[in-house]
């Protein structure tokens, strides 16, 4: 793919002047973006940019307010996922669109017209899918299902989808999100060598490194506007930053610029406010999934445990938090044994937590603000008694939290659904650590937030620490852990494979660890 | 008691006759529970498409009206149950009960108004056994399965059938997508909202044919209180079949034994002198769905069960 | 109930407003309002499809209707019979608009009531007391464990297994109905009566009557439940505990609310409710224990609950007015000849509107 060549070719899609609005908020206004055969194209920006809106609207699963789509020089309206892939256009997203309990080969066929499911069918697509693997690197068993495949090959299946249709532009949403850094290396050379082939490529990212080493061209979207597209090869990591977040925040990427945190003077090695010894457990398929866990956080001290999503980081909150029985192991606070406590044991001995999964087990969202910042403690002072609820000290106490954390509302009494994430994300730290606790497990709390929202998550977090709060950080951004963590610990199937202190915290070799790679070989 | 006596040829035969309404009911429920809705309305249109089946022949003295009578009335309240489920989107326990409580008032009042509450009840004809030949010969099984009303038949191959929908034909992949990872189908352009529509019709139609295979095929009359709640174990079989429509059939068609063989045991062995009083025959049946049912949920309900199930389906704004 | 598979993202959820969005007219705003507002539409349509159904019956549908309301509110008598009625069906829906809330989906009311009544008429009969007030109370609470033990066998199933509890509470209605039906047809039989009934319960242990007003002091219990009720579901942690429950049970199990023995207790409550209506039919209307104390109430209440919104006040309403369907629907059909059927075929078609307007309720 010669720069001689991409030159004279027409762009293969053209959008022009696309502008959308979700009821009063606009996630696209008058963005335009054009992509070539052969090319491979980074779409940048934040959490809420709109990068994924306006490859829906391409994708045909939102459509425009205003704005036209060429495919080869013709306008067309795609009004659908099945009208987007007629049109060549294929999109793999970052929760993979399949269905887990269907195998691979039948997969591919939801959406595809016929009547029977005959073997013939069946064994044409095994057939298809074998050819698509050699060519491409994309080997996968046709007859696995889906649940039992690794993430890394689920996202094969969703590659093998788009290019099973004859796709001719691949769109790929945050596609390193959730692989190991041994599977994003290979990644990429199996999408250049698609690229080579003729497809287009579109990369949605948020990862500089990325965009530099393996794209040509790179569009840089800020609040739904396209603020510039360039050659990758022409912007620093600093511009293209800067872009992103716009220059009246000055802010860098690089931790440099950040205030590293003060160990906190008080890091006392004593046996640990959090202690957990050979912890073992299950996950929903009945295979183990945490094996031999075992580590202690003191007080005042950040330990955070990195890893790739789906080593076991969602299991290990749920045991440490009594929200999953482990097979076997200990877990104790302050000496106490909690192993098999229920959440509300664990909320009265002093621990909290911040779930990764913030709608579903950190918040309810049908109920206000302000209930949803004192809900876990309602029949206690000073916000009710056992036998009554005291709705003005509620108030008081919401308002009072609302202030100290920044939760930007009109009424203490609106909805936390009409929140964003960021903002919600503040409702669930108001109320966790707006109470006096010893040990608090923050899983995830900046997933989905913007650059403001997350600086404030870790700002918070660290003065906890330096309240002499134990906190262990559950994380999958490997920046969050380097920032904050005085200990890290690397989780990988199942398994802590590496661990290192503040001063020793090396990113090449924690990314290597998480993706199973520690000094002397590969483990487990 | 003379078990000899009563575990003969006739107990299978009623019992597989009786078990067929619940059956086609339940592979019914299966299908639209496949696809992710919850319908609890299915005792109002067991019962309703009983009336319905049950006029239509008593009308026009034929079974075949009488079959679309009550596959109209069971799709045209499975059309309601999908008006509040799958496009208003509300509770969809709610609007299963609601629907029961609709069904039976409703169909309560069209029957007294047409026939009185006078204690001589308007009966149809009943359904001649057709023997088929050959396969009627063979010894056990065939006065068993092949020797029963036309009824019988129809609902034998429909139930079978389903079966053949939901793991041979594309509709059934679509149904198993939509139900089990909604936002997949979505992407891979399956209208979700539209195949649970018609799944609903379609276990409404069996539903209502289910109802008229009772009142007609077996009972040969038509009481407000027909169904007994046959409705409401034809869901719990389909947690008993752990969402497989074979498996359903059969609980099914073991729930219809059970329910034979207490009526048996109840006439063989004289209910007032009996040890055992009679309503814990009665009972029977149901304290067995019962039980049967929590055995099945603690042991794997979990796996099996569509994970959409009972939840609305909602397109995701995307950041 | 989905599994926690490791690809799922949380849910997105709209994203933030900058200002507070418009609504078309600020009253609407207010959640009672709609909610209210809504109820009386569905009543309103109801009446006229009722309307039609009259016609249909070869009635005249205002006439029917002028029959109806003085047969339900006309005279000392039907007042009466009005509020004796509506006394079971407020104390049942109490129950159920509580465990609704908690979305624990009480369907077996109707067998609670019968375990309750069968628990009572037994002590009330078999105990060698004399004084009234003892027997009385005793009756009372022995229906009201008993009904709590049988809707506590299913809220045991469902929180220890997740075992459906709309399936197992409905089936047991039929069980306990059949249990019933055995004790007065065999222990508990009436000797003397030439039809199939129970014992009579003794003088002593009989509910004190109103006699100008036709009422039992029943009628005082299920009014002072109302208070507590509200109270309970507003103004207490548990009633809170339950809202939490109801709309987010993962949530609410992190936060630290005890759900299994939540659900439990919501179904024991609800239960004891439900056998505490079946308690007062026994010993305030029918005096013995007759396969008629109950005339589908544990499902009519269900209606009753959904009408009035699972509010306590809203359920005081909801039975006053289903029960004044239901006595007056019963003269009705005398005076205009109709079908007292056709009173249940409304109440059906009131509940599918009642859904449809529910729609409407959420902003």
């Amino acid at each position: 793919m010669s720069m001689r060549d991409r030159n004279q070719a027409p762009p293969r899609v053209t959008m022009i002047n696309i502008t959308k609005h979700f009821g009063r908020v606009t996630a696209l206004s008058g963005v335009d973006f054009s992509i070539a055969a052969g090319e491979v194209h980074a779409l940048l920006g934040e959490n809420g940019a709109g990068k994924t809106t306006l490859m829906n609207i391409l994708y045909g699963l939102v459509t425009p307010d205003d704005g036209a789509i060429l495919v080869d020089g013709e306008p067309v309206h795609v009004r659908g996922p099945a009208q987007a892939v007629a049109l060549g256009i294929g999109m793999v997203h970052q929760n993979f669109k399949l269905v887990p309990t269907l195998t691979v080969t039948e997969n591919m066929l939801l959406g595809e017209r016929g009547v029977f499911l005959r073997h013939a069918d069946l064994e044409a697509v095994r057939q298809r899918l074998q050819e698509l693997g050699d060519r491409f690197g994309l080997e996968v068993d046709p007859s696995a299902r889906v649940w039992q495949l690794s993430v890394g090959e689920q996202q094969r299946v969703d590659i093998l989808r788009a290019l099973y249709h004859d796709v001719s532009v691949l769109i790929l949403d945050e596609p390193t999100a959730n692989l190991a850094p041994v599977e994003i290396e290979q990644l990429f050379p199996k999408l250049q060598a698609l690229a080579a082939e003729g497809l287009s490529i579109i990369l949605i990212t948020h990862h500089l490194g990325e965009v530099a080493e393996w794209t040509d061209r790179v569009t840089v979207l800020r609040r739904g506007k396209n603020v510039s597209t360039l050659r990758s090869n022409e912007a620093s990591q600093e511009d293209l930053a800067r872009l992103m977040v716009g220059p009246e925040v000055s802010l860098a990427w690089t931790s440099s610029r950040h205030t590293v945190p003060t160990p906190s003077a008080e890091v006392v090695p004593d046996g640990g406010v959090l202690q957990v010894s050979g912890l073992e457990a299950r996950g929903d398929r009945g295979t183990l999934v945490l094996r031999e866990v075992s580590f202690s956080v003191s007080r005042g001290e950040i330990v955070a445990i990195a890893g790739v999503e789906g080593n076991g980081q969602a299991e290990l909150e749920e045991v440490l938090y009594g929200l999953r029985s482990p097979v076997r192991g200990v877990v104790t606070l302050n000496g106490k044994d909690i192993t098999s406590a229920e959440p509300a044991q664990r909320l009265q001995c002093g621990m909290g937590l911040i779930p990764s999964d913030r709608f579903r087990r950190g918040l309810i969202a049908e109920l206000s603000v302000s209930h949803n910042l004192v809900y876990d403690r309602i029949d206690r002072a000073p916000f009710g008694s056992p036998f009554s609820l005291h709705s003005k000290a509620i108030m008081s106490g919401a308002d009072e939290l609302t202030r100290r954390f920044g939760i930007r509302i009109w009424r203490l009494t609106q909805a936390v659904s009409t929140l964003s994430g960021g903002n919600a994300q503040r409702v669930v730290l108001a109320r966790i650590l707006g109470q006096e606790l010893c040990c608090i497990v923050a899983a995830q709390p900046t997933r989905g937030l913007d650059v403001g929202a997350v600086r404030y998550v870790w700002d918070q977090l660290d003065a906890a620490r330096q309240r002499g709060v134990a906190i262990l950080l559950i994380s999958t951004d490997l920046d969050e852990v380097l920032e904050l963590a005085d200990r890290c610990l690397t989780l990988y199937r199942g398994s802590l494979v590496k661990s290192s202190a503040r001063g020793q915290m090396n990113r090449e070799q924690i990314g290597l660890a998480m993706g199973g790679v520690v000094a002397g070989g590969l483990q487990a | 008691m003379d078990w000899g006596s009563i575990l003969g040829i006739a107990l299978f035969r009623s019992g597989l006759a009786f078990a067929m309404p619940t059956a086609l009911a339940a592979v019914g429920e299966t299908v639209g529970e496949r696809a992710g809705v919850l319908n609890l309305g299915l005792e109002g249109m067991m019962l309703s498409g009983a009336l319905a089946g049950f006029l239509g022949d008593y009308w026009t003295g034929s079974v075949v009206v009488g079959v679309l009578a009550a596959v109209g009335c069971g799709i045209a309240l499975a059309a309601i149950t999908a008006t509040l489920s799958v496009v208003l989107k509300t509770e969809q326990v709610i609007n299963g009960i609601a629907l029961v409580i609709f069904a039976q008032g409703m169909s309560q009042f069209v029957y007294e108004q047409l026939f009185g509450q006078g204690s001589h009840a308007p009966v149809v004809q009943p359904l001649p056994d057709i023997r088929i030949p050959g396969l009627g010969s063979i010894p056990g099984l065939g006065p068993i399965l092949f020797n029963q009303n036309a009824l019988f038949y129809l609902s034998l191959v429909l139930s079978l059938s389903v079966w053949l929908l939901v793991y041979r034909t594309r509709f059934g992949l679509t149904l198993r997508a939509v139900g089990e990872a909604p936002a997949a189908a979505d992407a891979a352009g399956l209208h979700v909202d539209r195949v649970r529509w018609m799944a609903l019709l379609v276990c409404g139609a069996m539903a209502g044919l289910g109802g008229m295979v009772l009142s007609v095929g077996d009972l040969s009359l038509f009481t407000a209180d027909v169904t007994a709640g046959r409705g409401w174990v034809a869901i719990a079989l389909v947690i008993f079949g752990r969402w497989n429509p074979l498996f359903v059939l059969g609980g099914a068609l073991l729930f219809g034994l059970t329910d034979a063989l207490q009526i048996q045991i109840q006439a063989t062995s004289g209910g007032i002198n009996s040890s055992i009083p009679y309503e814990a025959f009665q009972a029977l049946p149901y304290l067995l769905t019962i039980v049967v049912m929590v055995i099945v949920t603690i042991r794997s309900r979990r796996d099996a069960q569509p994970a959409a199930l009972g939840v609305p389906f909602l397109k995701e704004v995307q950041d | 109930m989905s599994g926690n598979r490791t690809w799922e993202q949380p849910a997105p959820v709209v994203a933030a407003e900058e200002k507070e969005p418009i609504v078309a007219a600020p009253w609407l705003r207010r959640r009672w309002v709609r909610a209210w507002g809504s109820s009386i539409g569905a009543t309103v349509s109801a009446l006229l499809v009722g309307g039609l159904l009259i016609r249909a019956a070869g009635g005249r549908p205002l006439s029917a209707y002028r029959d109806l309301l003085s047969g339900a509110v006309g005279s000392n008598y039907a007042i009466g019979q009005l509020l004796v009625l509506a006394v079971p069906l407020l104390i049942i829906g109490l129950g159920l608009s509580l465990a609704f809330r908690g979305r624990v989906w009480n369907i077996g009311a109707e067998g609670q009531l019968y375990i309750g009544a069968l628990a009572c008429g037994s002590l009330a009969i078999g105990l060698p007391l004399h004084t009234g007030w003892l027997l009385m109370g005793l009756g009372l609470v022995a229906a009201i464990i008993g009904g709590a033990m049988w809707g506590g066998l299913v809220g045991a199933l469902r929180a220890q297994w997740g075992v459906n509890e709309i399936i197992t509470s409905l089936l047991l209605n039929y069980v306990g109905i059949f249990l019933f039906d055995y004790v007065i047809r065999v222990p508990l039989r009436d000797p003397a009566a030439s039809s199939l009934e129970g014992k009579s319960v003794p003088g002593i242990a009989q509910l004190p009557q109103l006699p100008s007003f036709y009422i039992h002091v029943g009628i005082f219990i299920a009014a002072a439940l109302v208070p507590v009720l509200a109270y309970v579901m507003r103004r207490t942690p548990f009633g809170f505990r339950v809202r939490m429950l109801g709309l987010n049970p993962e949530a609410a199990r992190t936060a630290g609310v005890a759900t299994k023995r939540l659900i439990m207790n919501l179904m024991v409550i609800s239960g004891g409710l439900a056998g505490l209506a079946g308690g007062i039919q026994v010993l305030g209307v029918a005096f013995r224990l007759d396969p008629t104390i109950s005339q589908n109430y544990g499902y009519t209440a269900i209606i009753v609950a959904l009408l009035g919104r699972l509010s306590a006040l809203g359920t005081l309403f909801a039975a006053i007015f289903i029960a004044g369907l239901t006595v007056g629907g019963q003269a009705m059909s005398v005076t205009d000849s109709l079908p007292y059927s056709l009173v249940s075929a409304i109440e059906g078609i009131f509940v599918v509107f009642l859904l449809i307007a529910n729609r409407f309720i959420r902003a």
